[in-house]
């Protein structure tokens, strides 16, 4: 296996890189970060999840942590990030905390994977996604949702004029186009499209049936749905954009289209 | 069952909220608010019930659950379709029922059902459903929301507390202790069928308390919000400390 160490700017996508870039930028973030230490919100964050998680153990998941070590090694991390598990099966895979980042996995995604590469270039990603910073946005993600929600303005008035600017550089937008670096970083671990492809659709079909549609392959029979997708009519692009607006996932094509252009650019190919 | 199954830090914590002024004056307004509440007319409109006639093996363990806890009446018993591993009593007083998601039935073995039977059986032999409900509902409850907040703190520490008690009822349900840390690993995500993990190597390590400093409201309040959307709250935790129980093998 390699020894190449990657990072973020060998994977991440532009939108990605350019949203995160203008939420670090933002002059308002230092208060943010000193509102959260005043309360000691990463603390309970951290206690949390120690506390109502299993944390994964050499001892307990040889192979996995064992990855997890290869992956931090391969996306330049000094020590491989903590894992916890979870029944919730829509979480999927996940990267949260601040100074302390973690993964967050769910047994039934787990369970879906049923080969070592597919559980290496998901652990992997994740990894990647650790060292592109996604952790920390996603906990910034996290408060705005729950601060704004949760925080009485007249306890802290000015939670949400501190927030303000992060809402308006896009971190919704931002969760989307996130998906395609965690896409790109999959391949580089792994260095098979057509596995690649299949990960995009991990949690969204059975094993069975992505074995049907033979993705990421010449006779991927995904392609067409891709193409009618792609070039809809001016109505369903209306359609589209409305509701990327209103989701926080990426839509699958654009997932396969982005990942078919980064593997392009280095020279890769569908076999 | 032995008398020491509600845990001392329960009954402190306990102690500490019904000494809280604001606790007496909310408890009185919740209990107006729930009076005739609509969880029994809700969950018969929803869930399917569980009789001997409907669910016979699972009535049957609901029964053993209560006789093992000396409790000579229970409450309705209802299934509800959810991926879920847990069950909830919902209402108050005579009015409750016990809600069960299919998947727990689906997945957990026997002994590891009446755990989960048996951890919800004792909110109500407990007479604790009413701290239940208020500490669900705070966020809802006609108080002022400065009265909400400041509540926050001790309920969660009695709500902790709550979970060791209920465990330790739960191994009298049960019979053992084993079952009802393989139930609360089963909430976690962890069962027989998962891949790649090494059941009996599962470690459950003590967690330290929260420093009194990240006592602030806005840190309780964002920790119950957390609290409230796990199924498992404290699962690691609860383990560690059901597994120092002298009470039951």
């Amino acid at each position: 296996m390699t020894d190449h160490v990657y990072v973020p700017a060998d994977f991440q996508h532009e939108t990605d890189r350019l949203l995160m870039e203008k939420v670090n930028e933002s002059s308002t973030l230092e208060s943010l970060r000193q509102f959260l230490a005043d309360n000691h919100i990463e603390a309970i964050y951290k206690y949390y999840y120690q506390s109502s998680y299993i944390n994964v153990t050499k001892e307990m998941a040889p192979k996995i942590t064992d990855m997890l070590e290869r992956a931090a090694r391969m996306f330049g991390l000094e020590n491989p990030p903590r894992l916890y598990l979870t029944r919730d099966y829509l979480s999927g895979a996940s990267v949260n905390g601040s100074s302390e980042p973690f993964i967050l996995l769910s047994t039934d995604l787990l369970s879906r994977i049923d080969d070592d590469q597919m559980l290496w270039g998901v652990l992997a990603s994740q990894t990647a996604a650790i060292a592109a910073g996604h952790h920390f946005m996603n906990y910034l993600l996290w408060i705005k949702d729950r601060v704004e929600e949760l925080i009485p303005l007249n306890i802290i008035p000015k939670v949400q004029e501190i927030l303000k600017p992060l809402t308006s550089a896009g971190l919704n937008k931002w969760a989307q186009w996130r998906t395609c670096s965690l896409d790109c970083a999959f391949y580089l671990a792994t260095q098979n499209f057509p596995l690649a492809v299949e990960q995009i659709f991990l949690q969204r079909m059975s094993n069975t049936h992505k074995a049907l549609f033979h993705l990421g392959k010449s006779e991927d029979k995904y392609l067409k749905q891709k193409e009618e997708f792609m070039n809809g009519s001016v109505l369903s692009n209306v359609s589209q954009t409305v509701n990327m607006f209103l989701r926080d996932d990426a839509w699958l094509p654009v997932r396969y289209r982005e990942l078919e252009k980064f593997v392009n650019s280095k020279g890769g190919s569908r076999e | 069952m032995r008398g020491d199954i509600r845990h001392p830090k329960e009954l402190e914590a306990m102690t500490s909220l019904q000494k809280n002024p604001l606790f007496s004056a909310s408890a009185k307004a919740f209990s107006k608010w729930l009076e005739g509440a609509p969880a029994v007319a809700h969950s018969l409109s929803r869930k399917f019930p569980v009789t001997d006639r409907t669910h016979p093996r699972l009535f049957s363990l609901y029964r053993t659950a209560a006789e093992r806890m000396e409790m000579s009446q229970s409450c309705p018993l209802f299934l509800d379709f959810n991926y879920d591993i847990k069950a909830e009593v919902l209402g108050y007083n005579k009015q409750c029922v016990l809600v069960l998601t299919s998947a727990s039935v689906e997945i957990l073995s026997d002994d590891e059902l009446l755990a989960l039977l048996g951890h919800e059986l004792s909110y109500i032999k407990f007479d604790n459903l009413k701290y239940l409900g208020m500490f669900r509902a705070l966020d809802t409850l006609p108080l002022p929301r400065t009265a909400a907040d400041a509540l926050v703190a001790p309920f969660l520490d009695w709500m902790h507390a709550a979970e060791y008690t209920a465990d330790r009822a739960a191994a009298w349900a049960a019979g053992s202790k084993a079952a009802v840390i393989g139930m609360l690993r089963a909430a976690m995500g962890l069962d027989s069928a998962t891949p790649e993990i090494r059941l009996d190597q599962v470690s459950y390590e003590s967690v330290p308390e929260l420093p009194d400093t990240a006592a602030t409201i806005i840190g309780r309040t964002l920790l119950k919000h957390l609290i409230d959307q796990t199924d498992c709250p404290w699962g690691v935790d609860r383990i560690h400390e059901l597994s120092m129980y002298e009470g039951i093998d």
